[in-house]
């Protein structure tokens, strides 16, 4: 079994795709409240670090549970991030950016749970800032999306990985 | 070169005194700028000074290695057989390629990717294709090791290496700023550990700004952070501990070292970082840590003397030139380096540190509190000042700017407790100024700029 065409129905692969699309236009608006309301109350929002490595030592390249990581957040630390994004002194996004988040190559495995879905997607951020900043973020999210009271999707768990090992931007003021 | 052609060159009348005038607390923007003055540090700054490379943490067993620079140069740092540590430039004798190309690992050799000259772990060059048949038998190898940094020293697992001969050893070069790197790196039986991965990021401004920030900046936490206040709100009353403009009403102190080290923080027991009681709310795992910090204090008063117990140096620091840490500041220590890439940019290098003898969880929680800085709630508005000053110094005007540093000029001197010399609250600029009078005796001196 190459991929996973044949679990995933055209109806589901509609829904997830339309839920992300709902979600990059949510941070590209700067809704940053609603695109927190996308998560669960236990949701961790991980962002491991990438370092260069010998090919026999590959293994190492993303760093693990317990090492530094650019972002791992439950869902607190990441509303103190959305209220510091609507803070007026939050000088790295006032004035704000522009940005735009596109998503696609979006597979979808099914688990166990009828209710949960492994979920990864490639991500390409675009941010140009002030005059003539711009900063293009590449990556890969793995999400663990799970059916709230049936109805709608939220996002439990993200693990982003930056393809970028120095990062190259003068911040991250931005979501992935 | 002497000074005199070196701005002459810049089509610039100032002499590089003229620029940093520190007495008087004024400084030319042109600093932050100059193709020349940049060239000029990495001859005499960064090739004479004690600069960090790397917690030996990252180097425990024999054949591992991280990649660093000092200055510009690549720099390969590799624990040897003998535990010992070797600070090795990077750049293969044949042709200069940057031989090892992985930030970190464990290899016993390096084989150059272009011809295949291949090292061992203390540099020598063992073997290279051809090297009877091409060279006649003639080439001795021994003469075509890797380049190694000559002086490599440790602080209590702090390793740095240095250029010069004629610089003092690493402990005297730290002088009194090992009393106060002592409460981060010596607190507790074991010494200290990083948490593993080290956070890179690239910052379109000149490396100084970051660095005299360490050194002394707490001034600016007010403004530059204060929507970290507007994070940590309580939403139904809307205070809020994060408020750096009520922190900064605290007593603290700031010290400065003549070797330019410098350092800013709370330094009272009481309102000491950890155990500030608004903090305490604002998260289970600042809560964690600070409760860490008091069940610890008697080990650290039994290591260190009551003084450092009570009075925990916590705050930011800056050891000379370019090594910044932040120890205890909002739930995490951080070390690193910001290692100059030209006048506009730096990169700023930031490894989690924690107490060796720490128990696992207070480890996680230290690891946690770190949204609050590499890539988090406050270093964002620092990245966002950094690019903004080199941003506005591209044209002439503001590169002969004068730059402020005159706050709290004339009220340093010596205290009972603390080592060095003080100034008697945690705001203030004289750190700074101490700072670029140092850069200053680097840049003018021919000889090692010695302060005896």
């Amino acid at each position: 079994m190459i991929c996973n065409a044949t679990k995933v129905t055209p109806q589901l692969q509609l829904e997830i795709e339309q839920y992300y699309y709902h979600e990059a236009e949510l941070l590209d608006d700067h809704r940053y409240e609603e695109w927190l309301d996308l998560f669960a109350g236990d949701a961790r929002y991980w962002m491991p670090t990438r370092t260069n490595r010998h090919l026999r030592e590959q293994d190492k390249e993303v760093s693990v549970e317990g090492e530094f990581a650019l972002f791992d957040d439950d869902k607190k630390s990441l509303g103190w991030r959305v209220k510091q994004m609507q803070s007026f002194t939050h000088w790295a996004e006032n004035p704000r950016s522009r940005t735009r988040h596109l998503v696609s190559n979006i597979r979808i495995t099914p688990t166990k749970s009828a209710d949960e879905y492994e979920v990864k997607s490639n991500f390409i951020c675009y941010r140009n800032r002030l005059q003539d900043e711009v900063d293009i973020w590449a990556g890969e999210r793995n999400d663990l999306l799970r059916r709230h009271k049936d109805q709608e999707l939220q996002i439990a768990r993200r693990k982003i990985l930056l393809d970028q090992n120095v990062v190259l931007s003068k911040n991250l003021s931005v979501f992935f | 070169m002497t000074v005199k052609n070196m701005t002459s060159r810049t089509n610039n009348t100032e002499s590089l005194e003229q620029m940093v005038d520190w007495e008087r607390g004024l400084i030319t923007g042109r600093i932050f700028v100059d193709d020349d003055i940049y060239k000029q540090e990495a001859e005499k700054l960064f090739l004479r000074a004690w600069m960090f490379l790397a917690h030996e943490h990252q180097l425990r067993d024999y054949g591992d290695f991280t990649t660093t620079y000092i200055g510009a140069d690549p720099l390969l740092v590799v624990r040897q057989r003998d535990g010992s540590i070797k600070a090795l430039l990077n750049a293969c004798r044949h042709r200069g390629m940057n031989l090892c190309r992985a930030d970190g690992g464990n290899a016993k050799s390096f084989a150059c990717s272009f011809h295949g000259w291949t090292y061992d772990a203390a540099g020598n060059l063992i073997s290279a294709p051809n090297l009877e048949g091409g060279y006649h038998g003639e080439l001795d190898k021994s003469d075509w090791g890797l380049l190694a940094v000559p002086r490599v020293e440790s602080y209590k697992g702090l390793i740095f290496g240095c250029f010069a001969p004629d610089a003092p050893s690493l402990v005297d070069y730290l002088g009194e700023m090992a009393w106060y790197l002592d409460s981060l790196v010596d607190r507790r039986e074991g010494g200290t550990e990083i948490i593993g991965g080290v956070h890179k990021m690239r910052i379109r401004g000149n490396w100084k700004l970051a660095a005299e920030q360490f050194a002394g900046d707490n001034y600016h936490a007010i403004m530059t952070h204060a929507s970290l206040a507007s994070a940590w709100a309580d939403p139904e009353t809307s205070k809020s501990p994060g408020a750096f403009s009520n922190i900064m009403a605290l007593p603290g102190r700031q010290f400065s070292s003549r070797q330019g080290h410098g350092m800013a923080g709370f330094l009272v027991k009481s309102t000491s970082l950890p155990n500030l009681p608004g903090l305490r709310s604002v998260s289970e795992d600042l809560r964690t840590v600070g409760d860490y910090y008091r069940s610890t204090r008697n080990e650290v008063a039994n290591r260190l003397g009551a003084d450092r117990a009570d009075r925990p140096t916590d705050g930011a620091g800056l050891v000379f030139p370019n090594f910044g840490f932040l120890s205890m500041v909002l739930g995490s220590s951080t070390i690193g380096v910001l290692h100059p890439k030209g006048p506009n940019q730096f990169e700023n290098w930031r490894w989690c540190i924690v107490d060796k003898a720490a128990p696992k969880e207070v480890k996680q929680a230290m690891a946690r509190c770190l949204h609050v800085w590499p890539v988090g709630l406050a270093d964002a508005d620092d990245g966002e000042n950094w690019g903004g000053i080199q941003s506005s110094l591209g044209g002439p005007l503001v590169q002969r700017m004068k730059f402020n540093y005159q706050m709290g000029m004339g009220t340093e001197g010596t205290d009972p407790i603390y080592p060095g010399t003080l100034s008697p609250n945690m705001i203030g600029e004289f750190p700074q100024r101490r700072f670029y009078r140092r850069w200053l005796e680097y840049m003018t001196s021919d000889n090692w700029p010695s302060v005896d």
